[in-house]
């Protein structure tokens, strides 16, 4: 038999880290190697016992159990995290997703879900609760459609109005009117746009904006 | 003047009955005065001159009839007067017929300025066409100077009507002058077309006529230089009176007495001429000094300015000419390209010099700026809301200034724009003239900007305050078309942002006390409605757990589990743990899903230039949040909206939140309506250093956009 699964479990409440030690003493599997009340502790014990699994809640005092799942992933990029939370938001799920935790697990589920989590990870899955997970993969495949939805480009506000108006097939003398400006300032505008899209055309210019996410 | 033409009507007939001229190597009549003296003798325009005699004036001539037979009249053997003096009168009645075009361009609607325009321009015709001025053509030179000087004898008792006092409508004496004046018209007339014999007591009756005006008019000036009441109007009287006597007694001891004595003139015609221009010259001052005739508005001090501008011109290149004449040919062209360099490098400087001499003394213009900027400090220290402080500041400017209308115009859109307070008489006039074009108008560096009212100049200044701009200041016209002068730019534009940032200071203020207030009570109602919530969710259900009533609870479980999504519900509504876990835009993402949860409404986000998990700095964010919370909620439930579009964009500097509905809107004319929390909404923005704008149409829908600086929270 191999060694145990060295497990910290992070979180505020006594309480709660009592009832996680209790439950974990039944399996010889697991072996609790810390208790962390807050981030700063938590990070102490990651650097002294060395645990592959932390079990972390997302609310505390100071920093939050995100931006510690954050700097886990980043300085300990084998270990695996579990957070247990008290909100079943699917944001919360798909921002976590995105930080590269393996599992979520509401508080208030059923005592057992906990190991068989555990486990679950342990032999390299993800636990997601399924009504978010279902929701989390179909907001994935939506944001795929655009292949960098964070680029930025150095578009001013008005430039951006412009392009949704060019968007809409306006004639620069209709943009100009409802924007209140003048057809000159239209132009300078779109000349802008073009140059900072990198394209040739206005028409080039938009297909880009579209296809990058700037406008819808 | 009026003495240059009394002394031309006044000539006796055989002075102006004739001319001679030259024809064919002898001498025959040039022209006859119609219905004249020479007319009544015989005389006729070709007739032969058998001999000339009697000296230089005036010349007994003997003329041949067509019988043959010969008889004598008496002849003017070229003019009245020299060659000077058809200069002088040929200037005079251009410069009045100049001053009659301008009063008529300028005021075609106040009845006394037709009337000064009238009389002037009977001036100009009657001193145009005098015989001594040459005229188009003596043969009916004297007619039409008949004519006018008639019509100018008719219209000089109005005019001294007007000039002492409030002219209105002719009165009964007057119109029974004017009757007087049409029988001699129609005598006159008689006399050329039937019976020139008739002649001679037209003319005793034309001299008459012309004496009773002077007469009058002279005793309705002294009549009100007596009086005692109204002060302003004693003083103008005084001056003409002083004027007539000084130009009248050097005409009447130079010329008139010699002339009626048969001595010769004992000065030259100029003398007289230059001393009779002190009637004009005093007329012209009571005038200026004392604004009569609402003359400001006739001779408007941009005129005077003008005048004097091109009266400088004229003294600088007399000037160069006579340096010019006094170097001589060599260096002449060089030192005149010099000359006039510097004379055009001068020109502005001492124009603004004169400028201000004519301010200084015939205006005498007296801005009293500390007393007015005091009492605005004292308005302002007292204030109590920026409404009453804009209609106590605005009052006051138009006293201060003497001003027709003085408005505060609050917004600077159009649609948004709104009279915050307005003092003066004119002001509905000025409103409904500017309104239309303050969204347009372009604001020049010095902040004021100069409109075109008919002749009046309106002052426009823009409230601003830091970069805001909150409305403009419109002052003007000023009272009896005065113009602006520098020192009242000058307080304008100092009073303008001043006044700015004390109605941004206390709209602030009752803004923030409103705000604090519904901030009160909002706190209140929601401390109730949790209390409530409490008690009548998970008190009870903690009761029924504790089994404090002792009964067996069936199922604790369930109990338990509802217990905790109230109490998870209840902790989202006091402070959504997703903002500050996430981050704004996963806590939009959730409020608009709960919205669409909650409401028939379909949200959307869009994000430009950022992703999910950028962060802000807390403050931002729960600023963003809240907006958008309020934003949603009127959406749905004011405007009853079916979809909503958020939208977060980050540029270069800036974030820009947008929340666009399709609800039912309003109109933002009446600015926006109580009750959708937008100053709460301006105050959160306003702190952490951004802006908000709320713009909507009945119909179409509101657009909220929240603007902040852009302050990245980036993870470590």
């Amino acid at each position: 038999m191999s060694a145990p699964t060295k497990v910290l479990i992070v979180d505020d409440h006594r309480m709660f880290r009592e009832g996680i030690r209790t439950q974990l003493a039944r399996h010889a599997r697991f072996r609790v190697v810390g208790e962390a009340a807050n981030a700063a502790d938590a990070i102490t014990i990651m650097r002294e016992a060395a645990p592959s699994i932390v079990v972390l809640d997302i609310r505390m005092p100071g920093a939050s159990g995100i931006e510690l799942a954050r700097h886990l992933r980043s300085e300990w990029p084998d270990v695996k995290i579990l957070v247990l939370s008290g909100y079943d938001f699917d944001q919360y799920v798909r921002a976590l997703v995105r930080i590269g935790i393996h599992g979520y697990l509401l508080k208030d589920s059923p005592q057992e879900t906990l190991v068989e989590a555990l486990d679950q990870i342990v032999s390299g899955g993800v636990v997601l609760p399924p009504r978010i997970a279902s929701k989390v993969m179909r907001s994935y495949a939506a944001e795929s459609a655009h292949d960098d939805p964070g680029r930025r480009w150095d578009l001013t506000l008005r430039e951006i109005e412009v392009l949704e108006f060019l968007h809409e097939g306006l004639r620069n003398a209709d943009i100009a009117s409802h924007l209140d400006i003048s057809t000159r300032t239209v132009e300078t505008h779109v000349s802008s746009i073009i140059s900072k899209l990198g394209a040739r055309t206005r028409t080039e210019a938009v297909r880009q904006a579209v296809l990058s996410g700037l406008i819808r | 003047m009026t003495l240059v033409l009394t002394h031309l009507a006044s000539q006796r007939p055989a002075d102006l009955g004739l001319t001679l001229t030259s024809c064919g190597g002898s001498a025959c009549v040039g022209w006859v005065m119609p219905a004249g003296y020479g007319w009544y003798r015989g005389a006729r325009p070709g007739m032969r001159v058998v001999s000339v005699d009697g000296g230089d004036h005036p010349v007994e001539a003997r003329l041949v009839r067509p019988d043959g037979t010969t008889f004598s009249v008496g002849v003017a053997p070229s003019a009245v007067v020299g060659r000077g003096a058809e200069l002088f009168l040929g200037l005079a009645g251009a410069a009045f017929a100049l001053l009659a075009a301008a009063v008529l361009v300028r005021r075609p609607d106040a009845p006394a300025a037709r009337l000064f325009a009238v009389f002037a321009g009977l001036a100009a015709v009657a001193l145009g066409v005098a015989p001594a001025a040459g005229g188009p053509h003596p043969g009916w030179a004297l007619g039409v100077q008949f004519l006018a000087i008639l019509a100018f004898a008719a219209s000089l008792p109005a005019f001294a009507v007007a000039f002492v006092g409030s002219w209105n409508e002719p009165n009964r004496s007057l119109r029974l002058f004017w009757l007087g004046g049409g029988i001699i018209l129609a005598g006159y007339l008689f006399a050329v077309v039937a019976r020139p014999s008739v002649y001679a007591t037209v003319r005793v009756a034309f001299g008459l006529y012309l004496a009773i005006s002077i007469v009058s008019a002279i005793g309705l000036l002294a009549g009100r230089a007596t009086a005692s009441s109204v002060r302003p109007a004693v003083y103008e009287a005084r001056v003409a009176l002083a004027g007539i006597a000084c130009g009248a007694l050097p005409f009447v001891v130079l010329t008139l007495i010699p002339e009626l004595a048969g001595y010769p003139e004992p000065a030259p015609w100029y003398i007289t001429a230059t001393l009779s221009g002190i009637i004009p010259t005093a007329f012209a001052y009571a005038i200026l000094r004392h604004q009569l005739l609402g003359i400001r508005r006739l001779v408007h001090r941009g005129m005077v300015y003008g005048i004097t501008a091109l009266a400088l011109l004229v003294i600088l290149s007399l000037l160069v000419n006579a340096v010019r004449g006094f170097v001589g040919a060599t260096y002449s062209s060089a030192v005149t390209l010099l000359l006039v360099g510097l004379g055009a490098l001068l020109f502005d400087v001492l124009r603004r010099g004169v400028r201000h001499l004519i301010d200084r003394l015939v205006y005498r213009d007296k801005v009293d700026s500390q007393g007015l900027l005091a009492n605005m400090r004292h308005d302002l220290l007292g204030s109590h809301g920026a409404e009453k402080v804009a209609e106590v500041i605005v009052g006051r400017l138009q006293h201060a200034l003497g001003l027709e209308a003085a408005v505060l115009i609050l917004g600077t859109k159009s649609a948004s724009m709104r009279v915050a307070a307005s003092a003066g008489s004119r002001s509905d006039e000025s409103i409904a003239f500017i309104r239309p074009r303050l969204a347009n108008l372009a604001i020049p560096e010095d902040g004021l900007a100069d409109v075109w009212w008919d002749s009046d100049v309106l002052v426009v200044a823009p409230l601003q305050a830091s970069s805001d701009t909150l409305g403009f200041l419109v002052l003007g016209p000023k009272e009896k078309g005065e113009v602006f002068v520098h020192e009242e730019r000058l307080l304008i534009a100092t009073v303008a942002p001043i006044l700015a940032l004390a109605l941004r200071e206390t709209t602030l203020l009752a803004e923030l006390r409103e705000v604090s207030q519904r901030l009160i009570n909002a706190e209140e109602s929601e401390r109730a409605r949790i209390a409530l919530d409490l008690h009548d969710g998970p008190l009870q259900k903690a009761i029924l757990l504790g089994g404090l009533n002792g009964a067996a609870v069936r199922d604790g479980n369930g109990i338990a589990s509802e217990l905790v999504a109230e109490l998870r519900e209840l902790c989202a509504r006091l402070r959504p743990a997703i903002l500050d876990d996430l981050g704004l835009v996963p806590a939009l993402d959730w409020l608009l899903e709960q919205a669409s949860h909650q409401y028939a409404v379909m949200p959307s986000l869009t994000l430009r230039g950022m992703t999910e998990d950028d962060r802000l700095a807390p403050e931002a964010e729960v600023a963003l949040f809240r907006v958008t919370q309020e934003a949603v909620t009127n959406a749905v439930k004011h405007g009853q909206a079916k979809a909503i579009q958020v939208s977060l964009t980050r540029t270069t500097d800036t974030l820009a939140l947008r929340i666009t509905d399709d609800g039912k809107g309003f109109s933002t004319a009446e600015g926006v309506p109580r009750g959708l929390g937008v100053p709460g909404m301006r105050e959160r923005l306003r702190q952490i250093g951004g802006s908000v704008t709320v713009a909507s149409g009945r119909g179409d829908g509101t657009v909220v956009t929240a603007l902040i600086p852009y302050l990245s929270q980036e993870h470590g």
